[in-house]
């Protein structure tokens, strides 16, 4: 048992946005390559944290898988949206990023399938190991690293004309 | 470009931030209200519903339909001048009687008018 005193379920879910609510929603907009997915798939998995009562064990990787889930359910679901294009995938953390070198990755990224999205995210935007990776999606290593391997060639190619 | 190339470009990038009004709308969940004030809130609303038409239906048959309780009122102007203004603060006493007999449970909207025409005397 957590030596933490009991917390309400409300108490608990603000504690875990500060903790891994900007984590989990950089995660949503990659994978869903869609911000406002991602907004609406992080409100969901938050709403159904708020209802739930019991502890949890492993909260990160609780809110990961639960991300995940909601995720991969509204990609299954989703009729895309007209301004999908319209709100940034990215944003610059180095002086040599440019809003066209921007917007061509964004476009490249949008064209990955939603498995190599995933693993470039995690590989390369949190950089999680192979390993980590197929622990957390329940894939084999090599899966990974094959997707790894295709996402950055059909970026490549994506990117080839700049 | 090479892999080398795609790398340097992935990390001068990283997925943008959550919007500022996520942590309020993610924890906000209109399900979870607490229990007792939908309830009474919609009792209120319809206890004032409730008695909003049933003054307005009185109101309305207390001019209309009893003859008793519009020949009271017609009455009570006639002793108050009859003009205008006598018609409008008969109205109103009319308006009150019939409220105040609702309240006390009396629905007879034929309400006796003696009080007031003595009181205009």
């Amino acid at each position: 048992m957590p030596d933490r005193p009991r917390e309400t379920a409300s108490e608990r879910a603000g504690r875990l946005y500060d903790e891994f609510g900007s984590s989990l929603y950089r995660y949503a907009v990659i994978l869903l390559a869609d911000a406002a997915a991602a907004e609406d798939a992080i409100q969901q998995v938050f709403a159904a944290l708020l209802r739930h009562e019991e502890p949890i064990d492993n909260e990160a990787h609780y809110l990961r898988r639960a991300v995940r889930n909601e995720c991969y359910s509204t990609l299954r679901t989703r009729i895309r949206r007209g301004e999908d294009a319209d709100r940034p995938l990215l944003e610059p953390v180095s002086v040599d990023a440019n809003h066209a070198e921007r917007l061509a990755l964004e476009i490249a990224i949008r064209q990955l399938p939603q498995e190599q999205r995933e693993v470039v995210h995690l590989h390369v935007f949190e950089g999680w190991t192979f390993q980590e990776v197929a622990d957390s999606s329940g894939d084999s290593i090599n899966t990974v690293a094959s997707r790894y391997r295709y996402a950055l060639a059909r970026l490549r190619d994506a990117l080839a004309g700049r | 470009m090479d892999d080398e190339k795609v790398h340097e470009l992935l990390g001068r990038y990283r997925p943008v931030r959550p919007p500022a009004g996520l942590r309020a709308r993610a924890l906000a969940d209109p399900m979870r209200v607490p229990r007792s004030w939908p309830w009474a809130a919609a009792a209120a609303a319809l206890l004032a519903a409730t008695v909003g038409l049933h003054v307005a239906a009185n109101r309305a048959i207390g001019r209309i339909a009893p003859p008793a309780a519009m020949a009271a009122e017609e009455a009570l102007a006639a002793a108050m001048g009859g003009d205008d203004e006598a018609r409008e603060a008969a109205q109103l006493i009319a308006g009150e009687k019939t409220f105040r007999a609702w309240l006390s449970g009396v629905d007879d909207q034929a309400w006796t008018i003696e009080d007031e025409l003595n009181a205009v005397k």
